[in-house]
């Protein structure tokens, strides 16, 4: 008996020796080995720079915001756009709160401003340990992002939750803000912004930040949300700071270099998008809005943005003549159509059978036509060959956009390694020249639209020519003025970041235009001839499923 | 009389079931060397106990048998042993010393004597002699002992089934074969008798494997469901999940692929859970495992437990149920060499009715024209002119051969058993380019090594590989079955130059595939080469001591090793316009190569530690268990992808030159510390009582909210014991059983208690351009996650009748699932990529299942039949205040079922413009279109007129099964089915009116909606061609039903007659032919309503509806099984 209760005795010491008891809390313990855990970061220069990082890359998401652009479809300048895009096609007209493209942008600018919350709030913390100067830009950098997200989304959708911090889970469904509240807080931001964001000066001699917000761009973006408000002497003092005081930026001699990869953030970049490929960090948008494979131009191109003959229509030959089309007709050639347009024009040079030769070279940059001669630089610039462009590569109106189509430097037609750009000094000098056409100083408006025109590559014939030229009045006119501004900003900055779209819609001519190249019916295409267009959609639906998530939310009119 | 060693049975036996016969033969032949070998020393010290449990000891240390009464062990009362080193004759004599019984022994059977003195006096008697035989195989039976009642005349029949004994008319003889029924028969005036014993039901004598043990059938209190071996092996399926489908009740398997190697999805009562996963746990040999991991013939048994007193043992991973599968173990005998070879076809149980060249080219041309646009297929190449096609659901589908051998040998001794099992399988797949090979090893081993001490080993080996040269579907990739519906069927697979066909000149309506990423499915088939291999060795070492009587020590270590190794590769490729003979400008093309590697090795062990207590006072039976256990796992992922290659032969990373986009690995650490405990007690036999206690601790849970408790108790009453039922001869089961618990879930991903920020993101600055780090966090965090809990109800009756020949188990139940772990839904505005995980919500599962058995036979013919039918009904009941979930179809809301499928009722098609403006309607709704009801009377189509269209998840779950054997020939049938089950399928198919390129359905092309010059439909039912309701609009016009019936498996077998294997020194024989899915009735359209779609984790899945998943396959095969 005793044999065997110490035998059991023995036993149980194994197995009681087999519970590692002393170490049972180590057992279950484990922290992630992937990831970094939140609770010990937001501390060093390293870790905020890091931080700052992750809202860029909140704002370069491929098809997310790199889709922006495409909004220009839905002006009567650019058509198609397929699928998800297919909504713009029609003036946004007719989309629900189930627009998938509401939805994408939404959610894309507020990651931005999520991101750029986590970063502000922690970058005053006594526990961070950055330099002063490290800690003001990285600040001034997060402040700007948030900004320009605030900028887009109530530009987009009016009234938003203004969100300035991170949420608690139980915080998390918050009301709207009326859109005078998140201005208020844009502009106050970029005011702070600007005095802790170096200049572009001290990022282009230290080439490793170059592609980060500066100061210019902080004044930029207040400048023209000021324009957007219509505060003209705020945008007119700010605008001049940026073009008469800083002198930070000049035109791009060459029009083209602005779109290319090896001349991007060049001195007329204010501020872009950095997209780089081949390291997860490309975009995309070569891929939908390259023209089809058949051209051979890039290596997969679905043709989402087709310029239109009312956007060609815009150039004016080099003797600064405008050009006229007529519809004639449209017949089916392969999957797409091939278009038959008559064309005149007063210019004595102008050739009806070649209605692109001799136009603003923008035009030749802007849209692939039949036979384009801007063939020769491109693959000048991909080192490609058998290049071609036919009508029937587009999708619809016989037309592709150019500008960000790298073709095969975009190695797999998905992962583009061309910045896109958001602010660039045109841009800014055209918002000027706005500005002072609204506080009736035409003139100093007319030097600035000038200079725009004249950059050596264009050097198209100033205002003051075209006026002895087409026999008419423009500078003296504030109404014509601000016709040729608005022309001039078709022309310069279409299909780049939906520029053309918000324009339209902040200047209140959306509505008509669009209304217009519908009853046209010009393209022989079976766009629906809607005689009107609800205005409510000027603002976008706030997505149903955000509202499905957060009751909180009220839909605008319309939805 | 003495049993010789094996030798080849003389003339005279004729239909034999070899198995048993040889097996019998074996082991007794076998005991008989041992008994010579070792004198079988018996050690007994047991005090104050009944005779019966000094018998089993013995039994247990010896190989005898014991004949006795309970009457007695009743009337020898309680005794004292206390034996060492003694023999049989000796040890017997002690035992019954106080108790004034006698014995004697019949060559191993220990025949109890209650009179020894009467039983002494000489009477006059005769010989009576005799030949037992099984009663359905007329096989004879050796070894049946036979008693003379009431005396200790007693003897065995030999080896041809005869038997002689002295006995008088008016008295009569037992007849005892183990599995067998006794028989008792009283002797009349004949000499000599012929006794046929009836195989005894599987329900009352059949063990079953509970968690950490096993059991007798009569002493569960759970809701357990068991296969065995023999059923096992009827259906051909390269995953063990098949094979118990439709056999059980309460247990919904479901092939959600026909992909060679594709496990099936097995759910155990309903779905509870949306985040932690609704799979039970799977359980091989004790260890956590799959279905994957083991070959059929290799499996002894696979129970289910489905109620929480039968898996509350398993406490925090058994809210789905748990799995156990049993391997085969060694058994004492001569060695017995098994082979299998089975050979077979599989083929699409249904092949898909696209439209041909002509129709399609007419459908493109009216959806064209439907859409304002001119028709592409008009003059020379109008569809009357197409005269050739392609018929690409012909190139993707295929008959494809599939192989299975398996070779098992068995065999030992009463101490050292052992068994080996070596199987491989080839299987192509009826998909173009897929195959499958697996091989696998299996070497089980026990050792005894003192008489206290036992321990064992089992190590299996598997390696599989997977091929493909397609993906059923991809959004990113070309996919084989996206592409027979996205290809023109006018243009070849292959053009004459030897590439993949292309669209041709001057036929405008097949160009838009060069322009789009759905690659015809000979581009997928030529670039596309995926490869899985996998190493998978695991293993069980056990060792037992018995520590004091009754109680057992038992420590199992266990662990496994994989590791997987994956290729994707994706070569160049170009198609090229037939007229371009010089091929200078491709059509369409990948301008690269670009290859992708994966490779993870994973572990998981575990340490168990039992203590395990049996005792018998009086009728008080005791069966305790006290275990503690520890598990970890962990696993580490390498991900590279290079693109630029060379050429098309150069496949390894080395030969890329471009880094690809993906380079990365990750971690997957995971622990648990259980301690657990279960105590059954009984009364009589007749009372049952049990408790479960388990104590888990998991790693996924933030430290101080690890810990998890989840207890169990349950009863039965074997109402057929009483005595008052002895009078219903008729039923011979009958017991009641009830049970409540608690188990637990907790499947999620570790660290969702734990803000973490990715660091795998990137952004770029400078000139030139560098990728800098970008971190940022993704999830929202809660720290108080806890443990999910299921609790469940069950209440089961049993029921057998005519000596168990009706057998009926029914249970019906509760499980309530509460603290649901659920990603919360955090508005956009929050931020993060995922709300946080948090425990929310209520869902309810109730149901009832019933289990019906019937067999007997008509002289040489056995029949054999059961049924089951399982009816489930789930409910979200709470959602704890969160949105409801939504995406895509899927809705989970309070007072649906989980994932129910949501969108708009629909109300026919539009006939024409009238119809429409005096209507509710959309936007842009033409006639034509798919009409939708205006449910809520608004008078306008909105998303508040939506509702739920359907459910992915049956009602009803059933199988039938029938068996028939007849001499040596034996058939046997099951059906399985679904019903009130749905599917939606996505508008691919047409059922949402398609657009102008794809194929689709000839249903949908025959019933379409035909337009007059005016636009106003003048026939049809379903969508006019073009009529195309936009993307993600889902509705009931997109559901199908899905219930289906069909023959899951035919065998038909024949076993040779022994007398013609006898000379070739083979044991048995047998051939047969085997189907499986042969037949299926169902009103689904698409390829198989028995895909259903995956838990709804990624967008595509669910509304694809099984039309881009692998099609289940038919397979019809032939195979032998040959015993030596």
């Amino acid at each position: 008996m005793k044999k065997i209760l110490s035998r059991s005795t023995l036993l149980l010491c194994c197995l009681i020796g087999l519970i590692p008891t002393g170490c049972k809390r180590d057992f279950l313990s484990s922290y992630p080995k992937n990831n970094l855990s939140a609770t010990n970061y937001y501390k060093t220069e390293d870790d905020f720079t890091s931080a700052v990082n992750g809202i860029y890359d909140a704002l370069q998401a491929d098809r997310e915001l790199s889709f922006f652009p495409m909004a220009d479809i839905a002006t009567p300048f650019a058509g198609f756009g397929d699928n998800r895009f297919g909504q713009y096609d029609n003036g946004i007209f007719g989309v629900t709160d189930g627009w998938v493209m509401a939805q994408t942008f939404w959610v894309a600018w507020y990651r931005v401003v999520f991101r750029a919350n986590l970063v502000l709030d922690h970058i005053d913390n006594k526990e961070a340990t950055l330099s002063a100067a490290a800690h003001d830009r990285l600040k001034g950098e997060a402040l700007f992002l948030r900004s320009l997200a605030y900028f887009y989304l109530t530009n987009l959708y009016g009234d938003v939750p203004l969100i300035t911090r991170v949420l608690k889970y139980e915080e998390l469904l918050t009301p709207r803000n009326k859109k005078a509240d998140v201005v208020a807080a844009i502009i106050a931001d970029l005011k702070t912004a600007e005095t802790l964001l170096p200049s572009v000066t001290q990022y282009r001699s230290k080439k490793a930040l170059l592609g980060r917000a500066s100061k210019g761009a902080a004044k930029s973006l207040l400048g023209k949300v000021y324009v957007y408000e219509k505060r003209w002497p705020e945008a007119e003092a700010k605008l001049n700071e940026v073009i008469n005081v800083d002198k930070d930026y000049s035109l791009e001699p060459q029009f083209l270099d602005l779109f290319w990869p090896s001349t991007e953030n060049g001195k007329e970049s204010i501020f872009e998008i950095q997209y780089a490929g081949g390291v997860k960090e490309g975009n995309s948008y070569v891929r939908f809005a390259a023209p089809n494979t058949a051209s051979l131009i890039s290596t997969a191109g679905f043709g989402y943005v087709t310029p239109t003959e009312d956007y060609t229509n815009l150039f004016e030959t080099t003797n600064g003549y405008p050009v006229a089309s007529t519809f004639v007709s449209r017949v089916a050639a392969g999957s797409a159509y091939r278009y038959t347009f008559a064309y005149q024009s007063a210019d004595p040079a102008f050739d009806p059978s070649k209605p692109y030769s001799n136009r603003d070279p923008r035009l030749a940059w802007t849209v692939w036509y039949e036979n384009t001669p801007y063939i020769n630089e491109f693959q000048a610039r991909t080192g490609q060959s058998g290049v071609n462009y036919l009508q029937q590569y587009a999708n619809e109106n016989g037309h592709n956009t150019v500008k960000y189509i790298i073709g095969k430097l975009d190695l797999t037609a998905g992962d583009s390694p061309g910045n896109m750009i958001l602010i660039r000094y045109a841009d800014v000098l055209l918002l000027y020249a706005e500005t002072l056409i609204e506080l009736n100083r035409n003139a100093e408006a007319a030097t600035y639209i000038n200079s725009v025109r004249q950059r050596p590559s264009v050097a198209m014939p100033t205002i003051q020519t075209l006026e002895t030229v087409q026999n008419r009045t423009i500078i003296t006119d504030q109404q014509a003025m601000r016709k040729f501004l608005r022309e001039e900003r078709y022309r310069e900055l279409a299909f780049e970041w939906g520029h053309l779209y918000m324009d339209q819609v902040r200047w209140d001519v959306f509505a008509d235009e669009i209304v217009k190249y519908w009853t046209a019916k010009k393209y022989g295409g079976n766009n629906p001839a809607l005689n009107s267009f609800d205005k409510r959609h000027y603002l976008w639906p706030i997505p149903a499923e955000e509202r499905n998530k957060n009751p909180q939310l009220t839909q605008n009119p319309g939805y | 009389m003495k049993i010789s060693a094996v030798s080849p049975p003389r003339g005279g036996v004729k239909l034999v079931r070899f198995t048993k016969l040889i097996f019998l033969f074996l082991t007794f032949s076998v005991m008989q060397t041992f008994a010579k070998a070792y004198s079988q020393k018996i050690n007994l010290h047991l005090k104050s106990v009944y005779l019966d449990n000094v018998f089993r000891e013995i039994q247990r240390q010896t190989d005898y048998l014991f004949l006795y009464t309970a009457e007695e062990v009743k009337k020898a009362g309680k005794v004292n042993v206390d034996i060492k080193n003694s023999t049989i004759e000796e040890a017997m004599r002690q035992c019954l010393s106080s108790t004034g019984l006698g014995f004697h022994i019949v060559d191993k059977t220990i025949v109890l004597d209650p009179n020894p003195v009467a039983a002494n006096k000489p009477a006059a008697r005769q010989k009576i002699t005799g030949t037992i035989i099984h009663q359905e195989t007329k096989e004879p039976l050796i070894g049946v002992s036979i008693l003379l009642k009431g005396t200790k005349t007693a003897t065995v029949s030999d080896n041809k089934g005869h038997f002689e004994i002295d006995a008088q008319p008016g008295q009569t003889l037992v007849f005892t074969y183990i599995g067998f029924a006794v028989k008792e028969i009283v002797i009349g005036n004949q000499t000599s008798i012929n006794i046929p014993l009836q195989e005894q039901p599987k329900s009352v004598s059949e063990v079953v494997v509970v968690g950490y043990g096993t059991t007798k059938r009569t002493d569960l209190t759970g809701a357990v469901g068991a296969v065995n071996a023999s059923d096992l092996g009827k259906v051909t399926a390269t995953n063990l999940g098949q094979a118990i489908q439709g056999r059980m009740s309460g247990v919904q398997v479901t092939q959600t692929s026909g992909q060679p190697g594709a496990g099936a999805d097995i759910k155990v009562r309903g779905v509870g859970s949306v985040k932690s996963g609704n799979s039970p746990l799977v359980l091989v040999d004790g260890f956590v495992g799959s279905m994957n991991d083991v070959d059929a013939d290799d499996v002894e048994s696979i129970t289910v437990l489905k109620d929480a007193s039968a898996a509350a043992i398993y406490g925090s991973r058994a809210a789905n149920g748990i799995l156990l599968v049993t391997t085969k173990k060694g058994k004492a005998g001569k060695a017995a060499v098994e082979f299998k070879s089975e050979n077979g076809w599989q083929s699409l149980t249904k092949k898909p009715n696209y439209l041909n060249g002509p129709d399609w080219a007419r459908h493109q041309n009216e959806a064209r024209k439907y859409n304002g646009k001119s028709p592409f297929w008009v003059d020379a190449t109008a569809p009357e002119t197409i005269t050739q096609w392609t018929d690409w659901s012909d190139y993707v589908f295929r008959t494809a051969p599939i192989q299975d051998y398996h070779l098992g040998v068995n065999g030992g001794t009463d101490k050292t058993k052992y068994a080996v099992g070596i199987g491989y399988i080839n299987q192509r797949g009826i998909i173009i380019g897929t195959n499958f090979d697996r091989l696998n090893a299996r070497i089980n081993f026990q050792q005894e090594i003192t008489d206290r001490i036992r321990t064992g080993i089992n190590l299996s080996y598997i390696r599989s590989a997977y091929t493909t040269t397609i993906t059923a579907f991809s959004s990113s990739q070309p996919a084989a079955l996206n592409g027979i519906t996205a290809a023109p069927p006018t243009i070849p697979a292959y053009n004459p130059d030897g590439l993949p066909g292309a669209p041709r000149p001057g036929y405008p309506g097949e160009a838009y595939i060069a322009n789009t990423t759905w690659k015809t499915p000979s581009i997928a088939n030529d670039i596309l080469d995926n490869l899985s291999r996998s190493n998978k060795t695991f293993g069980n070492l056990f060792a037992e001591v018995d520590v004091v009587k009754g109680l057992k020590y038992r420590l199992v270590v266990n662990g496994s090793v994989t590791n997987n190794f994956n290729e994707e590769w994706t070569g160049k490729w170009a198609i090229y316009s037939p007229a371009d003979l010089g091929h200078t400008t491709p059509l369409a093309q990948g301008a690269t190569a670009s290859l992708r590697n994966v490779a993870k090795e994973s572990y998981v062990w575990e340490v168990q530690n039992l203590l395990t207590y049996v005792r018998t006072f009086g009728k008080h039976n005791i069966n305790a268990l006290l275990g503690v256990s520890y598990e970890k796992s962990d696993g580490y992922q390498f991900d590279a992808s290079k693109t630029d290659f060379p050429n098309n032969d150069l496949r390894v990373l080395g030969a890329g030159n471009t880094l690809g986009a993906i380079n990365g690995g990750y971690v997957d650490p995971y622990s648990l510390t259980s301690q657990f405990g279960r105590i059954n007690y009984s009364y009589n036999d007749r009372y049952l009582l049990q408790a479960n206690i388990r104590r888990d601790g998991s790693s996924v849970f933030a430290p101080g909210k690890q810990q998890g408790v989840f207890p169990s108790f349950s009863a039965g009453w074997r109402v057929s014991q009483e005595s008052f039922m002895q009078q219903l001869k008729a039923v011979s089961n009958l017991k009641i059983r009830a049970s409540w618990g608690q188990l637990g879930n907790a499947n999620i991903p570790a660290y969702a208690w734990i803000s973490t920020i990715d660091v795998t993101n990137g952004a770029v600055f400078g000139n030139p351009q560098t990728r800098q780090p970008a971190y940022f966090p993704t999830q929202m965090a809660n720290e108080n996650i806890k443990w999910e809990t299921t609790t469940t109800t069950d209440l089961g009756l049993e029921l057998g009748l005519f000596n168990e020949r009706l057998t009926f188990e029914g249970d019906i139940y509760n499980k309530k699932t509460t603290d649901m772990l659920l990603d919360a839904t955090i508005p956009f505005t929050a931020g993060y990529t995922a709300g946080p995980v948090v425990n929310i919500g209520e869902v309810q599962n109730k149901g009832w299942e019933i289990l019906l058995r019937y067999q007997d036979n008509i002289g040489d013919f056995n029949y054999s039949g059961s049924f089951n039918l399982s009816h489930n009904k789930n409910k979200l009941v709470n959602l704890g205040g969160v949105k409801s979930l939504l995406t895509g179809p899927l809705k989970s809301d309070v007072g649906l079922p989980l994932y129910s499928y949501w969108g708009f009722q629909t109300d026919g098609i539009w006939r024409n413009a009238d119809e429409i403006n005096a209507n509710p309607h959309r936007s842009g709704d033409r006639p034509g279109m798919v009409r939708f009801a205006d449910l809520n009377n608004d008078k306008q189509i909105t998303d508040a007129d939506k509702t739920v269209i359907g459910s992915y998840m049956p009602k009803y779950v059933y199988g039938f099964n029938a068996a028939f054997s007849w001499r040596g020939i034996d058939v046997s049938i099951l059906f399985q089915g679904e019903k009130d089950k749905d599917m939606l399928v996505e508008s691919v198919f047409g059922g949402n009116g398609e657009g102008e390129d794809n194929n689709i359905d000839r249903y949908y092309w025959d019933n379409r909606a035909i337009l007059d010059k005016d636009g106003n439909v003048i026939s049809g039912t379903t969508p006019a061609a073009g009529a195309v309701k936009g993307d993600a609009i889902w509705s009931s016009y997109l559901v199908q039903d899905a219930s289906y019936l069909r023959i899951k498996n035919l065998q038909i077998g024949y076993t040779l007659p022994k007398s013609w294997m006898a000379p070739l020194k083979i044991q048995s024989l047998r051939v047969y032919a085997n189907a499986t899915n042969l037949v299926t009735w169902t009103k689904f359209i698409g390829y198989d309503p028995e895909m259903k779609p995956s838990e709804p984790n990624g967008i595509n899945v669910y509304s694809r509806g099984g039309v881009d998943a692998y099609p289940v396959a038919k397979s019809i095969t032939l195979g032998a099984r040959l015993i030596f």
